[in-house]
């Protein structure tokens, strides 16, 4: 009796026979890490030794080409004590709303919508949406300077049909000047969260609708029981491309208001900038930049968790 | 940046290059920035040919072997000063055979971002364009990265030129840079840049005002007659942060005395003047009297003197270094802001980025002759037929604007500047008192102005940066 093994070499094929070290066919070897090799050097060498090195760095005053003094965690104490430091912080999750939730919001509703109703020509609205998202921010900074100034479109629009009581300077506004520039971002990131989810939706089979409306689910039930939980993973790559952006804002913020009138759109991007650039206090700036990162990878593995537990 | 953002913190001349004149064709702008990147670093190679041929009748003495002189200026993006360096520049390679100039040039924010890691490597330039004050050039000098210029100063009387006072607000520190304005030479300007009142005569003329303010008071009668007869008192723009300081820095002379605000940029005192307190009452009452344009807390200080050169309002605060081009020249005057006193003239007046010799400078003797060249007697008449200020007085600065047909403002720039180095008091820019003092002064005081903080806490914000500033140096020296 000829073993298949046998059979098949008899034929000239080859057949890895004695697996070595102990590894059965198929297993992961060792020479993966070779070909992750290069990716992990690069990054290693330009992502994360840089952020090692600027950990290193927030531990002491310096600025920049004198001496450096270490004062252990004086740096990251100033983040909590310093009340501009802080309130940076609290504009960055003020504009989580503007990125995250109110795109969000606004595109599981349109989505549930155009899910009962079948729209022609989605391929459009959808490049259409999308547009904002691709511009350079710089660019996009620019225009939405222009439009929300003093005598700019929005106010001329305001004025020509009487309402003249909300026009303002928008960008020179305590209370306006935050949610101007949010708005800004929910604009751009909301083609970005409709594209998403769009996508998503479509691979929901339109039988579990049914199946919903046989057992009498209206608008809502079938929103919660079906639509929701298929989009449960472009809702997780939303929240992070979109949670990541408004942390480390930092361009149009830059280019719309640098961080004013007064400190009202500060925001710790623009902070770690002007302290190691403008100010020379690269230590603080390297404790602020470090504080972000941490804050950005915690949120995302909370995104993470949460929408593994949802499933 | 622009602007406005922009930031480009330093209260400097320098500063209006990060902003823009229009917000529209801004990614014009940033092509055309990109584009003269691309270009910049030429040795001006139309200028050699001049240099070979004095080469050729020089003394065989100076027929020296080929030298490069590295020169870095930050005034990218401003076309007529460029144009004036390369003139200046085929000038000295006339005067000096074998040398032939490489002429790099910056953007102001891209020059003073990088210059301390620049100086600190081996690679540098041979003589650069730095920014003035506590944050740039006192780091700079403090670090040991700059060579003083004392030598070539005494020889070539580059006070008789410019002035003791000038010369030490640009370019003075104590060689631990803890102390600005006394100590060894380490910067020289070659253009002179002071702030003034931008007045618009042709519709004072309609409102019946005759003639620019001498006091404060004046300034504010005149201010009245505009609101009332329809027209924006004072065209300004806070969304960039220079104009609030230079009016603080403005009132609080005009409320006690240049000496007074001399002391608080230097340091003298760890405390600011009581008299802050009126200036901050000042400004904020300005506010809310309506002098200022409608919208200036979300406009830059570019964006209002455009307005004002087309005609809009009365007044507007800026830069000698921000004179425009009108068709209608003779309607605008530049005036030093009114102190009161009619024996007193002072004004923020100090150079555009001054020049300097890094240590690691491979030519610093070239390097020397280069920066009096560009600051002499020779220099001075291409700066003025190319519209710009010369730092240096010569005395015939009426003559040749008038033989250059320069007028109203871009006369005034030139001549004004001539009279304050020559009869008045020039005093540095508020925020090179300490490095964080720019962004203090413009972000509390557009809170000021709109009301969201009172005098006394726009004050305490100010003294809590300046004081522990002052203080820090002060224990350190």
């Amino acid at each position: 009796m000829t073993s298949l093994t046998a059979r098949i070499k008899a034929a000239g094929g080859r057949v890895n026979d004695a697996p070595s070290g102990g590894r059965a066919p198929g297993e992961p070897s060792r020479i993966g890490y070779l070909y992750i090799l290069p990716a992990v050097i690069i990054y290693g060498l330009f992502v994360f030794a840089p952020f090692l090195h600027s950990i290193y760095l927030s531990l002491f005053d310096w600025d920049g080409v004198s001496p450096m003094e270490f004062v252990g965690l004086k740096n990251y104490g100033a983040i909590w004590t310093n009340p501009i430091f802080r309130s940076a912080f609290v504009h960055s999750l003020e504009l989580v709303f503007f990125y995250t939730v109110l795109p969000l919001a606004i595109g599981l509703v349109l989505v549930s919508a155009i899910q009962r109703t079948r729209v022609r020509g989605t391929a459009f609205f959808r490049t259409a949406l999308f547009i904002p998202y691709v511009i350079a921010p710089t660019v996009i900074a620019v225009i939405w300077r222009w439009i929300l100034a003093p005598k700019g479109p929005l106010n001329s629009a305001l004025d020509a049909v009487g309402l003249e009581a909300i026009s303002r300077p928008w960008l020179g506004d305590f209370t306006f000047a935050l949610p101007s520039v949010g708005m800004v971002g929910t604009w751009v990131m909301f083609g970005l969260v409709l594209a998403l989810l769009l996508a998503g939706v479509q691979k929901i089979p339109q039988e579990r609708y049914e199946a919903a409306r046989v057992d009498g689910a209206g608008r809502w039930m079938e929103f919660r029981a079906v639509t929701l939980p298929g989009l449960r993973y472009e809702i997780t790559v939303v929240l992070v491309l979109t949670v990541t952006s408004a942390l480390r804002n930092f361009d149009i913020i830059y280019v719309m208001t640098s961080g004013g009138p007064g400190y009202a759109t500060v925001v710790p991007s623009y902070l770690v900038y002007q302290q190691a650039f403008k100010v020379g206090a690269v230590g603080a700036a390297a404790a602020m930049g470090a504080v972000l990162v941490i804050l950005t990878i915690v949120v995302n593995l909370l995104v993470a968790r949460g929408s593994r537990g949802a499933s | 940046m622009s602007d406005h953002p922009e930031n480009s913190w330093r209260n400097g001349p320098g500063r209006h290059r990060r902003t823009h004149w229009f917000a529209a064709p801004a990614i014009g702008i940033v092509a055309l920035a990109l584009a003269a990147c691309g270009s910049s670093t030429s040795s001006s190679s139309s200028a050699s040919a001049p240099a070979t041929e004095a080469a050729a009748s020089a003394p065989a003495s100076a027929a020296a072997e080929p030298t490069t002189l590295w020169v870095q200026s930050g005034n990218g993006g401003s076309d007529a000063v460029l144009k004036a360096y390369e003139e200046i520049n085929a000038a000295f390679e006339a005067a000096n055979p074998g040398v032939s100039i490489k002429f790099e040039v910056k953007g102001f924010t891209d020059l003073v971002d990088t210059l301390k890691l620049q100086l600190s490597g081996d690679d540098v330039p041979d003589v650069t364009q730095v920014n003035q004050g506590y944050g740039s050039l006192g780091q700079l000098v403090g670090a040991g990265l700059l060579t003083p210029l004392d030598d070539a100063a005494t020889a070539q009387d580059w006070a008789g030129r410019q002035g003791e006072s000038l010369l030490a607000v640009n370019g003075r520190f104590s060689p631990d840079g803890k102390t600005m304005g006394s100590g060894d030479l380490y910067a020289v300007a070659d253009r002179g840049a002071w702030v003034g009142l931008f007045m618009n005569v042709a519709k004072a003329a309609e409102l019946g005002i005759s003639g620019p303010p001498t006091t404060v008071d004046e300034l504010v009668a005149q201010m009245e007659t505009a609101k009332a007869g329809g027209v924006t008192p004072f065209m300004f723009g806070a969304s960039d942060g220079g104009e609030q300081i230079w009016l603080m820095a403005d009132l609080l002379m005009a409320d006690t005395s240049p000496q007074v605000l001399t002391d608080v940029i230097n340091g003298t005192s760890k405390q600011l003047p009581p008299e802050m307190l009126d200036v901050a009452n000042t400004m904020q009452d300005w506010a809310e009297a309506g002098y200022f344009t409608e919208g200036w807390a979300a406009l830059t200080s570019t964006d209002v003197l455009g307005m004002f050169a087309e005609g809009d309002g009365l007044f507007s605060l800026n830069g000698s270094w921000n004179v425009f081009q009108s068709d209608t020249p003779e309607n605008f005057r530049l005036v030093p802001f009114p102190l009161g006193s009619a024996t007193e003239l002072a004004a923020i007046a100090t150079g555009d980025l001054p020049w300097a010799v890094p240590s690691k400078a491979k030519n610093p003797d070239l390097a020397k002759k280069y920066i009096d060249f560009i600051t002499g007697p020779e220099a001075s008449t291409i700066w003025i037929k190319n519209g710009q200020v010369p730092a240096s007085v010569s005395g015939n600065e009426a003559q040749e604007v008038e033989a250059n047909g320069l007028v109203g403002v871009s006369a005034d720039a030139i001549l004004q500047w001539a009279n304050l180095v020559t009869n008045g008091t020039t005093e540095p820019f508020p925020d090179w008192a300490t490095p964080t003092w720019y962004d203090t002064i413009a972000k509390s005081s557009t809170a000021l102005m709109a009301g969201e903080i009172t005098p006394q806490e726009f004050v305490d914000a100010l003294q809590a940066d300046y004081g522990a500033f002052t203080a820090e140096r002060k224990a350190s020296s």
